[in-house]
């Protein structure tokens, strides 16, 4: 897209190839290839999509935001898709660390899984919403000022308490159904 | 006995939700700005979707990376925008230039079509005119009639009526 002869040009797409290869090992730190999506083609979508905001309007502000919204709106629809494709439903991380599908899940492992899981999903859904929401979050793995700003929690410390003690109810709830022992 | 991390387990419980997130809520999630009108209802759903939480920690981790990026564009966007006028001041000034040079060739050419066709007019003239023409005579062309010896063939009586002096010795009429 990048005219080589125009020295902007090659600037920018230095630029963006630089951005683009930091959104890359982003989703695969975090990862978001395991949700079907491919983080190259995140990556090169993002950069058309910059490309033509920048054709679009040569004179107009490119904020940090417009940036981020750029790479939230191409992931979003790159999950879409993969949703659309009927994802699988992830693997366990420790036991399968390469990409879906790599290798098969053993039945009586998968067995295990299902039953933790609809345990955990039946003593979160007993927790009352007040205190769930910041658990989920952190289980989601937001930093408690996160979790604080996410809730309208007053404080960083206020949040911890309620994780604090969100997390151990949960798992005394666990282990008094006898879904055994668990670590967050 | 082996524990299990609620985190994987919460991530693989909710690996496969479906929410209705859109971009801007993302970024403003990421960016500690939600709406109170929308904080909730983002909550609940980064705390139901792994993907999308993962999406918001990807954006709070990029935060940095896109603002250097944004600055980087602005740079860019002035040097060039700084580089457009100095080119155009070129341009203009040797447009000058050009143009004087235009200007003086032209000048040139007019003084020299002027010259050729002054040249051209006179040299018709001279040409058109008959000997005894009153340009001719003006220009002091007629031929001396003193020296007219009645060496020019017939045509000589024509050319010889001008001096009379001379006419009746040479034409021997008696004249």
């Amino acid at each position: 897209m990048a005219n080589p002869a125009d020295p902007v040009q090659v600037r920018l797409e230095a630029l963006f190839r630089t951005y683009g290869a930091k959104v890359q090992a982003l989703l695969l730190t975090y990862e978001l290839d395991r949700h079907g999506i491919d983080p190259s083609d995140v990556e090169q979508e993002v950069r058309i999509r910059l490309w033509r905001a920048i054709e679009r309007d040569r004179s107009g502000a490119f904020h940090a935001s417009y940036i981020q919204r750029v790479v939230a709106s191409t992931v979003i629809d790159a999950l879409r898709r993969a949703e659309v494709r009927a994802a699988e439903p992830l693997p366990d991380e420790e036991e399968e660390p390469g990409r879906i599908g790599d290798s098969p899940i053993r039945p009586e492992q998968r067995a295990r899984d299902s039953e933790q899981m609809q345990g955990l999903a039946r003593c979160l859904a007993e927790i009352p919403e007040r205190r769930r929401l910041p658990i989920t979050l952190h289980l989601q793995g937001f930093a408690l000022q996160e979790i604080a700003d996410l809730a309208g929690i007053p404080s960083a410390e206020a949040a911890r308490k309620l994780v604090s003690r969100g997390i151990e109810e949960l798992k005394t709830r666990l282990r008094d159904l006898g879904y055994g022992e668990f670590d967050e | 006995m082996n524990s299990t991390s609620l985190s994987k387990l919460y991530s693989r419980l909710t690996c496969t939700n479906a929410v209705a997130l859109d971009a801007d809520d993302l970024v403003a999630a990421s960016e500690g700005e939600l709406t109170p009108a929308r904080r909730e209802a983002v909550a609940h759903a980064l705390g139901e979707s792994a993907a999308h939480a993962r999406l918001a920690h990807v954006l709070r981790d990029l935060a940095g990376d896109s603002d250097a990026l944004a600055s980087d564009v602005a740079r860019v966007r002035r040097d060039a925008a700084h580089r457009r006028p100095q080119r155009t001041e070129r341009r203009v000034g040797a447009n000058h230039r050009s143009a004087a040079g235009i200007r003086w060739a032209a000048g040139m050419a007019a003084c020299l079509v002027a010259v050729v066709g002054l040249w051209t007019l006179r040299h018709a003239e001279m040409r058109q005119a008959p000997a005894n023409s009153p340009a001719l005579v003006h220009a002091g062309v007629v031929r001396d009639t003193i020296s007219n010896f009645g060496m020019d063939g017939p045509n000589a009586s024509a050319n010889a009526r001008g001096d009379h002096l001379f006419r009746g010795d040479f034409a021997g009429a008696g004249g």
